[in-house]
């Protein structure tokens, strides 16, 4: 109060002047920048820029700073979340109005200002990729927005760079979405010869490594996307999200076994198909390798489940030798409160059960699965020895543990899919599949005996193929042959024949009507090849 | 985005409008008279409010007579100079700053980037432009007031009418001066965002045989520039049109160079002698040069050569050149006739001779004679080509065509048949805020376009129809392709024609999000193909003519909305088109700074803009506003009172002009009170309310009614500013027509005029100016 107003005016503004100065200290050190050295390495830069290089978010080297995004940012006053908001919702109203240019331009000035927001590419390129293509009535205009929405992914992913979630979705365009999609011949018809579009791809995807002998394959560019993101979470830290760990690597064998099924629709399957079917029984096998992290905690390894189930076998021989006859005697006991009809299929060889069988011995066997503490606790005292107990729990454990792997294999449809790539890897599958497509051709030629001839010729291949590797009569594939089948019966039709009985793949036929067609005796179908 | 609207024509329009003007006009006469009587009532007692008034009216009677532009005019200049001091520099910085940084976000390569670039120059001029108008106008008054250097402007004898009006002057011819630079530097941004070269190379092309026919045609495909290519298809001439990418398409021509040496055989069917001579072509166009020689070179024979052309890109019918003409005099040596002789041929260029050899092939006339031919005497000639075609031919490719176009479309009035052929509306297939009508394919479901003004001079070549329609299939059908529909020509029924004359279907594929053009001609089969018919003749009756638009595949859909199908009448200037959109923006400013002088004579600057900002925001939302509160009072008004329904039925308002509002609607919901209620009760829009007495519900409902009411009226005075939003006709390529220019002028003229009164007289009320 005393002090002179004009001088406590000085004196404060020289206090602000001080503090603001001193406050440029811990910006400086906090906020500096990395820079580039000319050998290529950086600086550590300031407290920030350190912990964007740990992080991993982008742009943490002067260099590589973008200067759009960070004008814009620095224009909206740190109002970029709002201004976000509003653009999105512009973004939206683009999208119903059909101004597609529009959208775009507005999701790109989103992303400059919101560029580390990786959900924000992923939706936005899903926006184009998934939601505008279809909205376009020609395919290639169709097509073209799909490689837009991959565009965008690419730029988002320069951004944020080994981001697990945009390499992994680069992967599904590419794959699921031009795959997948309706128009998935069109789309990949165009991007086998699309030259322009795959030379854009950053050097880390070698295109090489997609390049078949009908040109670009777009599984396995999908493939090496998803290898990306896999090397991205396992050699570069990056933490996986999105996704659960057993869908994540599964991606990258899962595009190859896509690939080859694809090639086979395609074209005439062949030793390229084959080969394909090779190099994905191989990706497969390596995945079921890798220990895969679980919701129980435990890393599981797909491989592992018969390996298990041997130890499980091989220690309950052991804790049976202490208690002779008490699994059976159990077993006996339990069968008694069963269904009669379970028992029976329980009681058939699992090569000779109906498809019904197959279900109740599949129902039957958590009951008939003897705990082996009920075991130990039979075992009379003095013989309870540290080995039968340390047994019992062994046994316990490495029946959970293959539980998990079954539940984990079944959820991938593991089996399936490894059976599968074997089957087709054989000669026979190429023979079988060229063989029916051969009387399909026939057929619509009008030349019926050839046609029934190749049918049945395809078919019995089929039946040999599928008693190989009875898993395979699962999913899609047998749908397929459905169609064969039901081309062959028109054959016979038109060539008034009856159709055949018992016929080589009625199996397939009842998996697909989901009726059983009796076997009059197991001989009779012995018998069948035969004929 | 504001979409393009219908433009009414000016004389329907302009009656419409004034009767409108006349109407709010005298309502508010009226009104301010009772306030201002009101008022003056309460505080001075009847007699000397009458006095006031009289003396109020007095003076304004004498400023209007004594009005003088002189005074106004200085007033404008020294606003102008005003407002020079304060932002202008600062927003014009602003927006060459935008401007210089706008390339980061704009992307050439979008699907149609004119669009892109020119609604974001007109958009971000139009903000600035705003905002610009606003904080100048609204802080000059009241500035004047606060400082009082209002008062040397009084003493001066000026009236408030002219401090006004030369304030609105001064400062929109500011803003003006700023747009009309703004339009310089956004046209040179535009035209330069969107310029690009591609190149081709003939040796990249691929040949391909037309079948049964000796016609080749030669594919390729330009290379990448802003981020797009173009296919592109060239005759064996090698001349052609790109197909159209990111909006746009490029001419393609071929020039070949024929310098070189050619060697061509005179043979002489008379004597039956052959003889082998070389030529060398050099110089260039301008100024050819030839030299022939014996085959063996032993014979220098050079005489004189006329002229020869070659195909020019520059050449404007360059199209029609297939052949390089030439004209060379050939010496005695040569014809072996004793006499020298003119050799008139023709270089065919054929780009499918790349690589290979190129004839030529002439006539002989006598030199100096009445071209009479020289018969027995032919000449061939060959030349080999160098081995990389393209040091031969040179493609060139043109500029970009149908990106920065005012086309000037002629629009027709859109009905419906459903499937079943009986007139109905469109079939709305859930697209969110699509305003197209579907019809259904394979039926009778038409839309059916009907245009007036078709006029043979007009149209002397047949009808240039554009279209951009929607597809929706509800099949995947074939990918391949896509959904074949048709057009049909159909003489309208009228007053004066009874007869129905259809022309044959014109089958088209279609396109989306690409405008297809289908040139209809003159001459057209009938729908039976028994005979010709003349457009002009034939189908059209007073100048109309209906279109009827099909889909010809089952279970697949085409919807159209009256701007979607039209026929191009012609172009105006892209340049013009772009500086009628800144006058837009003008008007529109010039409005915004009318308000703002007005709003300032009573009120404080930042409360100034608040009003502004009101009536901007107001202003844009216009239509939904006014149509949304009418239906309602239509509604209830309809529903509470017989007469009036009768009114409206015998009147004919439900269908035609009025149509939209009069019709008979629901108000789901109702207004603002029984909204409110219903969001509390949790009751949805057509749930009867039934917890409230039925008496109650009436009151709300009326409550709600003179509540719409004067959010209506108040609508009726705020200018309607989407009808100032030109931007999306430049953005899209359509000419503003001169209607709507006149039509924006005019509504401007009379805001001014009618606020620059308003404004008087709440000056006038306020002591200062007294």
């Amino acid at each position: 109060m005393s002090m002179d107003p004009k001088r406590s005016s000085l004196i404060r503004k020289l206090v602000y002047l001080a503090v603001a100065a001193a406050l440029l200290i811990p910006l400086f050190v906090i906020g500096r920048p990395a820079v580039v050295r000319e050998e290529g390495k950086s600086s550590g830069g300031g407290i920030l820029a350190e912990m964007r290089q740990r992080q991993g978010i982008a742009q943490s080297e002067l260099g590589e700073v973008d200067p759009a995004s960070s004008a814009m940012r620095l224009a909206s006053l740190g109002l970029h979340g709002v201004a976000v908001a509003v653009l999105q919702s512009q973004a939206n109203q683009a999208k119903i109005d059909e101004e597609w240019d529009e959208m775009t331009a507005l999701n790109n000035q989103i992303l400059r200002l919101q560029p580390n927001f990786v959900q924000v590419w992923d939706f936005q390129a899903h926006n184009m990729s998934y939601n505008t293509s279809v909205e376009f009535d020609d395919y290639r205009q169709r097509y073209a927005w799909v490689k837009k929405g991959v565009d965008f992914l690419m730029e988002g992913e320069r951004y944020n760079r080994d981001d697990p979630l945009i390499l992994k979705d680069l992967g599904m365009y590419m794959g699921q979405k031009m795959g997948r999609a309706d128009e998935h011949k069109q789309f990949r018809r165009l991007f086998r010869k699309d030259d322009q579009f795959v030379q854009t791809f950053p050097a880390y995807i070698d295109i090489n490594r997609a390049y078949t002998r009908y040109g670009y394959d777009n599984w396995l560019m999908a493939g090496l996307w998803y290898d990306r993101s896999v090397s991205a979470v396992d050699e570069r830290g990056k933490r996986l999200y999105g996704d659960g760990p057993l869908i994540f690597y599964r991606n990258p064998a899962m595009s190859k076994m896509n690939h080859a099924e694809a090639l086979e629709d395609d074209f005439r399957p062949d030793e390229v198909a084959q080969d394909a079917w090779e190099n994905a029984e191989e990706a497969w096998l390596g995945f079921g390798d890798r220990p895969v992290s679980s919701s129980w905690g435990e890393a599981l390894r797909l491989n592992q489940l018969e390996q298990i189930r041997l130890q499980v076998a091989d220690r309950e021989r052991q804790l049976d030798e202490l208690a002779p006859g008490v699994r059976e005697r159990i077993v006996e006991e339990r069968k008694k409160q069963l269904d009669p009809l379970f028992v029976q299929a329980v009681d058939t060889p699992p090569e000779q059960r109906t498809q019904a069988q197959v279900e109740q011995a599949n129902a039957a066997a958590p009951a008939l699965d003897v705990d082996p503490r009920l075991i130990l606790a039979e075992i009379p005292s003095e013989k309870k020895t540290g080995q039968a107990v340390r047994l019992a729990d062994q046994i316990a454990k490495l029946k959970q543990y293959a539980t998990y792997v079954d539940r984990y294999r079944n959820q991938i449809a593991y089996d399936y899919w490894l059976g599968r790539a074997r089957l087709e890897g054989t000669s026979d599958a190429i023979a079988a599949r060229n063989l029916v497509l051969d009387a399909e051709e026939h057929f619509q030629a009008g030349r019926l005996e050839e046609a029934k001839e190749d049918f049945e010729k395809g078919f019995a291949l089929w039946k040999k193929l599928l008693t190989e590797f009875p898993v395979t009569l699962e999913s899609t594939m047998a749908d397929d042959l459905t169609d064969s089948i039901q081309l062959y019966g028109r054959t016979l039709d038109s060539l008034g024949e009856e159709f055949p009985k018992p016929f080589d793949l009625q199996r397939v036929i009842d998996r697909q009507t989901g009726v059983e067609t009796p076997v009059e005796s197991p001989e009779a179908t012995e018998e069948d090849p035969a004929a | 985005m504001i979409e393009q609207f219908q433009v009414l024509p000016f004389g329907e329009w302009f009656v419409s409008s004034a009767i409108f003007y006349v109407v709010v006009v005298t309502l508010l006469i009226v009104i301010g008279f009772a306030v201002a009587a009101f008022l003056n009532v309460v505080r001075y007692g009847p007699l000397e409010a009458f006095d006031r008034l009289t003396l109020i009216a007095g003076t304004a009677f004498s400023d209007l007579v004594n009005f003088s532009p002189r005074r106004t005019w200085a007033i404008a200049r020294l606003a102008f100079m005003e407002g020079i001091r304060r932002y202008v520099l600062a927003v014009f910085a602003l927006f060459v700053v935008v401007m210089l940084f706008a390339g980061w976000f704009l992307e050439p390569n979008a699907d149609e980037p004119a669009k892109l670039y020119i609604s974001f120059v007109l958009t971000t001029s139009n903000y600035l432009a705003l905002i610009m108008a606003a904080l100048l106008s609204a802080f000059s008054l009241p500035s004047d007031i606060a400082t009082k250097t209002i008062y040397t402007v009084i003493t001066k004898p000026v009236r408030a009418g002219e401090i006004l009006l030369g304030k609105i002057v001064g400062f929109s011819s500011l803003v003006g001066l700023m747009l009309a630079a703004m339009c310089v530097i956004s046209y040179v941004f535009v035209v330069r965002g969107m310029a690009h070269d591609h190149t081709v190379a003939v040796a990249d092309l691929t040949e391909e045989r037309l079948p049964n026919s000796d016609v080749y045609l030669y594919r390729g495909v330009t290379t990448r520039a802003n981020g797009h290519l173009h296919p592109f298809t060239v005759n064996q001439q090698g001349q052609g049109e790109t197909e159209i990418e990111n909006g746009h398409y490029h001419r393609i021509a071929t020039l070949f160079d024929v310098r070189g040496a050619w060697t061509f055989t005179v043979s002489d069917s008379a004597s039956g002698s052959e003889r082998t001579f070389v030529a060398v072509m050099s110089g260039s166009v301008g100024s050819p040069a030839v030299q022939i020689a014996e085959g063996d070179g032993s014979l220098p024979a050079a005489e004189s050569l006329e002229a020869w052309s070659r195909p020019q890109l520059a050449d404007a019918s360059y199209a029609s050149v297939e052949t390089a003409q030439f004209e060379w005099t050939l010496p005695k040596e040569v014809t072996g006739k004793g006499r020298p002789l003119r050799l008139e041929g023709a270089i065919e260029l054929p780009v499918r001779e790349r690589g290979g050899f190129l004839s030529i092939e002439g006539d002989l006339y006598e030199a100096d004679g009445e071209g009479e031919i020289v018969s027995g005497l032919t000449v061939r000639g060959l030349q080999r080509l160098a081995e990389n075609p393209d040091d031969v031919f040179e493609m060139q490719v043109g500029d970009h065509e149908g990106m920065l176009e005012a086309r000037q479309p002629v629009y027709g009035t859109l009905r419906f048949l459903r499937r079943d052929g009986n007139p109905g509306e469109g079939i709305d297939i859930g697209k969110e805020g699509s305003r197209r009508g579907y019809v259904e394919g394979g039926t009778l479901g038409a839309a059916i376009f009907t245009y007036d003004g078709i006029t043979p001079e007009e149209f002397p070549d047949g009808l240039p129809v554009e279209m951009d329609i929607g597809v929706f299939r509800t099949i995947k059908g074939d990918i391949e392709r896509t959904v074949r529909g048709s057009l049909q020509l159909v003489r309208p029924i009228t007053a004066t024609n009874t007869s129905v004359v259809e022309s044959r279907k014109i089958d088209f594929a279609s396109t989306e999000f690409k405008l297809k053009r289908i040139d209809i001609p003159r001459e057209i089969q009938s729908e039976d193909g028994s005979r010709e018919l003349d457009l002009f003749e034939d189908l059209v009756v007073d100048g109309k003519l209906e279109i009827w638009l099909r889909c010809e595949e089952p279970q697949q859909y085409f919807g159209a909305s009256w701007k979607d199908v039209y026929i191009r009448q012609g172009d105006s200037s892209f340049f013009a088109n772009f500086v009628k959109g800144y006058w837009s923006l003008f008007l529109q400013s010039t409005v915004i700074i009318a308000f703002c002088v007005m709003f300032s004579t009573f009120l404080k600057s930042a409360v100034t803009l608040l009003a502004v900002a009101c009536v901007s925001v107001l202003g844009f939302a216009l239509n939904v506003v006014t149509l949304g509160t009418f239906r309602g009072i239509i509604t209830v008004m309809r529903e509470k009172s017989p007469f009036f329904s009768r009114v409206v039925g015998t009147m004919g308002l439900e269908g035609g002009v009025w149509g939209d509002v009069f019709q008979a609607r629901e108000n789901p919901g109702g207004g603002v009170v029984e909204s409110a209620i219903r969001i509390v009760m949790q009751k949805n829009q057509t749930i009867d309310i039934d917890t409230i007495p039925e008496g109650m519900m009436m009151a709300i409902r009326w409550f709600d009614f003179f509540g719409m009411l004067i959010v209506w009226l108040f609508c009726q005075v705020v200018p309607n500013f989407s009808s100032f939003m030109t931007a999306d006709f430049v953005a899209r390529g359509y000419d503003i027509g001169w209607n709507l220019v006149a039509q924006q002028t005019l509504a401007t003229a009379a805001y001014v005029l009618t606020l620059t009164v308003l404004g008087y007289f709440f000056l006038r009320s306020r002591e200062v100016a007294a």
